[in-house]
């Protein structure tokens, strides 16, 4: 059978403090037979915690704090630590110091590389020997004829259009068609107003 | 005192352990209930306030923080030492017990003889989460009020009424299931 738990969950939530609902649980208490267990309990446990008497004691406690904190003394804040500690303390010395120098190498071999490019590899500064070659100047083309555009003759232009006509004739565009050459958005509700 | 200390006085340091080692291996003892690992404990907490003491600023009063070193070294070291008892050595201790336990007519003349001890109350008190046990302590033994807790452990106070709360319904369940035979 599952025992009564009202007066242990209401301490447990603090109810005490609430002095209405207190009373209430009280009041269950009293004629329960759980509960009234749980309070008789639970009031002689506090006075065996309140009565706990103190520890022996031991004889050398003074000795043996005066002893530990002499020794992390002694050690400089290492003791504990153990040899592995202290074999790693000296693997780890030198790696310290490694670290930071190499970064420091790297920077300065980046730095130099960035500025000097002349001081590159031979196949980037035959590319660029090329390049330089091929370049065209602009100073040295031909001046431009300004006019040269504007002198289109008649015929041309009537030609041009008679072409022109002719491709339209032979490439008739259907009435619903839609142009794919171009981007256009279709929603999906497009398709209903389209006639069948 | 603590200017001395500062200065590397090893009279004043003396006096200061003096003062006040019975008060930390008492928490220690009452945390772990083992006098070695209270021991362990207590010597761990001076070697702590001894590296810390230059950092000390007056703050609190100098009771206060030496129990706030003393909570967090034994909270610590209760959370270090269940990792390192989880593993091939529990399971090996848990195969140990099943062999060595009481007979069935063994636990019941026990259950017999067991009462509500102080014995009893310190072991299940050892026993509570890490998190209970120090506010149980520090309030149903030690008597200080929740005020002096919270400014202890660095926790409001109102999650300090709620550990105390939660602790004593742990460990009356616990003390009732030993006194009755409920649960062991």
């Amino acid at each position: 059978m599952k025992k009564c738990n009202r007066y242990l969950d209401a301490l447990d939530q603090n109810l005490a403090e609430d002095s209405a609902r207190w009373q209430d649980v009280l009041m269950h208490a009293s004629r329960c037979p759980d509960c009234s267990s749980d309070i008789k309990f639970h009031t002689e446990m506090l006075e065996k915690l309140a009565e706990t008497p103190p520890p022996a004691y031991p004889a050398g406690l003074h000795e043996n704090i005066m002893q530990a904190v002499a020794s992390d003394g002694n050690d400089s804040g290492s003791s504990g630590e153990g040899a592995l500690a202290w074999l790693l303390d000296r693997f780890l010395q030198p790696l310290e110091l490694a670290v930071p120098a190499a970064c420091l190498l790297m920077f300065v071999f980046l730095v130099q590389i960035n500025h000097e490019p002349e001081n590159g590899s031979a196949a980037v500064q035959a590319y660029a020997a090329r390049a330089k070659s091929q370049t065209v100047r602009v100073a040295e083309l031909p001046p431009a004829d300004p006019d040269a555009l504007e002198h289109v003759s008649g015929a041309e232009v009537k030609e041009f259009l008679a072409r022109l006509e002719e491709f339209n004739r032979s490439h008739p565009q259907e009435p619903g068609s839609v142009n794919t050459a171009l981007p256009s958005i279709e929603l999906v509700n497009d398709n209903l107003w389209r006639e069948p | 005192m603590l200017a001395d200390i500062r200065r590397g006085d090893q009279k004043a340091a003396a006096k200061l352990v003096s003062a006040y080692e019975k008060t930390v291996y008492r928490i220690c003892y009452r945390f772990f209930a083992d006098e070695n690992e209270a021991m362990d404990a207590a010597q761990e907490v001076f070697i702590k306030i001894f590296r810390a003491i230059g950092r000390f600023e007056g703050r609190s009063s100098l009771k206060t923080w030496i129990y706030r070193i003393a909570a967090n070294t034994c909270i610590s070291l209760a959370e270090k030492r269940k990792r390192e008892k989880e593993g091939l050595l529990q399971t090996m201790m848990h195969w140990w017990e099943s062999f060595t336990a009481a007979s069935p007519e063994d636990e019941v003349l026990d259950n017999e003889t067991r009462q509500l001890n102080q014995q009893a109350v310190a072991e299940k008190v050892a026993r509570l989460p890490e998190t209970y046990r120090m506010p149980v302590i520090l309030k149903d033994i030690e008597g200080l009020p929740l005020e002096k807790i919270s400014e202890v452990l660095e926790i409001p106070v109102g999650t300090v009424k709620s550990r105390i709360n939660r602790g004593r319904r742990i460990l009356q369940e616990s003390l009732q299931a030993y006194v009755y035979g409920r649960l062991e």
